[in-house]
């Protein structure tokens, strides 16, 4: 279940479906560390569903996502074999199959079994005891992540800034970093300190969020998910709720945290940041890859017709 | 006109002064503040349990189905239960639901003021626990995105975020609830507490005139819930000018 390659994030065949709606038709891509991919693509193309299926605001119908050499999407780990194998109803089975066909063996008997049983078929079963219990912890522990330590590691900026409402821009940045990193207050407040300084918004420490403009917010919002020193970061079009006047500040500051080795995933409808710091573009339409390069090959030779297409009415 | 003046001052000295009736209505007054502070209380304890109960059942449920086991059974049965609790506190009345309490849950216990807090608090649960469903669902959504993209458990960003925000709504709703309440708790006189109706109505039996104390028991509640519901709009209002 490990890749060779590590990939910081490794994406595999994901699929999303809203009821009968197709958002997600089978995506796969890996992100290195201190790599900055943008995403582009119509609007509805399905872009912000995958940004948020990477930290699992949306569950994935199909697919893995994976951090590291750490599973985040939930397969369920009843279905490995070795659990499998300890379940009363594959004894069950295995005894009526063995029964049935004195001739076959225990191994192939097992491999179809594995085949045929399904998650459902064990969820009446699931307190079987502490072999069982132990070895699912042991295959989970060895082969997940739990989705609030992966979030904790995946940080994520949002189009509308989420800011919380009810908490002073300090507490904002450290509230995170204290609960559930136990950094001391100290410790949190200078780390937030020294992040609001490099945004030059210090002197905004102890103003509440509907003090701010749209740029400061979203400014403070980065600042926020940095302040958990994730291993990258998520962006779904950070400057799209902006005033023109504002998308400047916010692009220059995304710019400098690129240029610092971050690891990015930006959603954006600006090319002229796709081109400027973009390590790799993708664009997605229709729930799928269609393109992907870097961007000197991306924008000055695209290949798929609806890609020039987009391009020739986003480029004017 | 003279005549009927002096009648009631007469009616007024009989009802309040003679035998020192108006502390009656003081001792009823406070036992009606009592039940109902407590009961409130009570009814938040209660509130609070089944909104989080329900919303996290809500939120919850699509991704706990699919794995199943027991976390969804327990949480799919608390949901019944407290649809359950919903559907009969507010499908029966009050009286009736104050006089099972008294003669057949707790038959035994000498202790009516608790009686009836405790089912006063029940009744009250169930609206609460409405005002605050609708706290949480008013709560913009992203705040709790936000919350659980930092790494915080739904617990947590309920604790931290959303249950704060929710606050500033719900609390004069609150309030109101307390308003009501005072006015509700007028009924426990059934199960022979000595609140401020009983009061006046004992009144009433000793000296057999009813205008009197039963008008002065009405200008009491009358004017605890003007006064009650003026604070609640200026804490509204408070609410609502700050900033945060
Ligand atoms: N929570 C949701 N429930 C149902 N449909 C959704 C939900 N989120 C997104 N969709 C649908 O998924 C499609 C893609 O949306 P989205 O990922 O937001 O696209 P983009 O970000 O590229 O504009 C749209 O058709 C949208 O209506
Ligand atoms: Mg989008």
């Amino acid at each position: 279940m490990t890749t060779e390659k590590k990939a910081l994030v490794k994406v595999d065949g994901l699929y999303k479906y809203f009821g009968s709606n197709r958002v997600l038709r089978g995506i796969s891509a890996e992100i290195d560390k201190g790599e900055v991919v943008v995403v582009i693509g119509p609007s509805g193309s399905g872009k912000s569903t995958f940004l948020r299926c990477l930290n699992l605001l949306e569950e994935p119908t199909y697919g893995e996502v994976w951090l590291e050499d750490k599973l985040v999407t939930p397969v369920d780990p009843y279905l490995h074999a070795d659990v499998i194998e300890l379940s009363k109803t594959y004894q069950k089975l295995f005894a009526q199959h063995k029964s049935a066909h004195p001739g076959a063996s225990d191994e192939s008997i097992k491999e179809e079994l594995i085949k045929k049983i399904k998650v459902e078929d064990l969820l009446h079963e699931k307190h079987e005891g502490k072999a069982y219990k132990s070895l699912m912890k042991k295959i989970y522990d060895e082969n997940y992540i739990n989705i609030n330590l992966a979030r904790q590691k995946i940080g994520m900026v949002f189009q509308q800034f989420n800011l919380f409402e009810n908490l002073t821009v300090i507490d904002n940045i450290t509230l995170a970093p204290m609960k559930l990193l136990k950094m001391s207050k100290e410790d949190a407040t200078k780390k937030a300190n020294e992040l609001l300084e490099r945004i030059g918004l210090l002197d905004k420490a102890d103003a509440y969020p509907v003090q701010l403009s749209g740029g400061q917010k979203q400014r403070i919002a980065i600042v926020r998910a940095l302040a958990m020193d994730p291993d990258v970061l998520l962006f779904d079009e950070p400057t799209s709720a902006l005033d023109p006047e504002m998308v400047g500040e916010v692009l220059d500051v995304m710019k400098e945290l690129a240029k610092s080795g971050m690891t990015m995933v930006v959603v954006t409808h600006e090319m002229g940041f796709a081109k400027e710091v973009a390590s790799r573009v993708i664009f997605i339409d229709e729930g799928v890859i269609m393109e992907e390069n870097t961007p000197e090959e991306f924008f000055s030779n695209p290949q798929n017709p609806r890609l020039r297409d987009f391009l020739s009415k986003v480029l004017i | 006109m003279k005549e009927w003046f002096a009648d009631l001052t007469q009616q007024f000295e009989l009802n309040f002064i003679t035998g020192d009736r108006w502390t009656w209505l003081l001792e009823g007054f406070k036992m009606t503040l009592v039940i109902t502070f407590f009961a409130t209380l009570l009814g938040i304890a209660i509130g609070v349990v089944i909104a989080t109960v329900r919303s996290s059942y809500d939120k919850n449920k699509e991704s706990m189905k699919k794995k199943g086991g027991f976390g969804y059974r327990i949480l799919s049965f608390f949901n019944g239960l407290c649809g359950l609790y919903l559907t009969v506190i507010r499908g029966t009345p009050v009286v009736v639901q104050l006089l099972i309490m008294y003669f057949i849950i707790f038959a035994s216990s000498t202790n009516s003021t608790m009686v009836a807090v405790i089912s006063f608090g029940i009744n009250s649960g169930a609206y609460v626990a409405e005002i605050f469903r609708g706290g949480i669902m008013s709560v913009d959504k992203g705040q709790f995105e936000a919350g659980r993209s930092l790494g915080f458990n739904y617990i947590q960003t309920m604790r931290y975020i959303v249950i704060p925000q929710m606050f500033k709504i719900v609390l004069p709703m609150l309030c109101n609830e307390f308003i009501v309440l005072i006015k509700e708790t007028s009924i426990a006189g059934y199960v022979g507490i000595r609140d401020l109706t009983k009061a006046g109505d004992l009144i009433r039996g000793r000296t057999f005139s009813a205008f009197m104390p039963l008008i002065a028991v009405a200008l009491i509640y009358l004017a605890v819930v003007i006064i009650f519901t003026k604070l609640v709009k200026r804490l509204e209002r408070r609410l609502r000018n700050s900033d945060h």
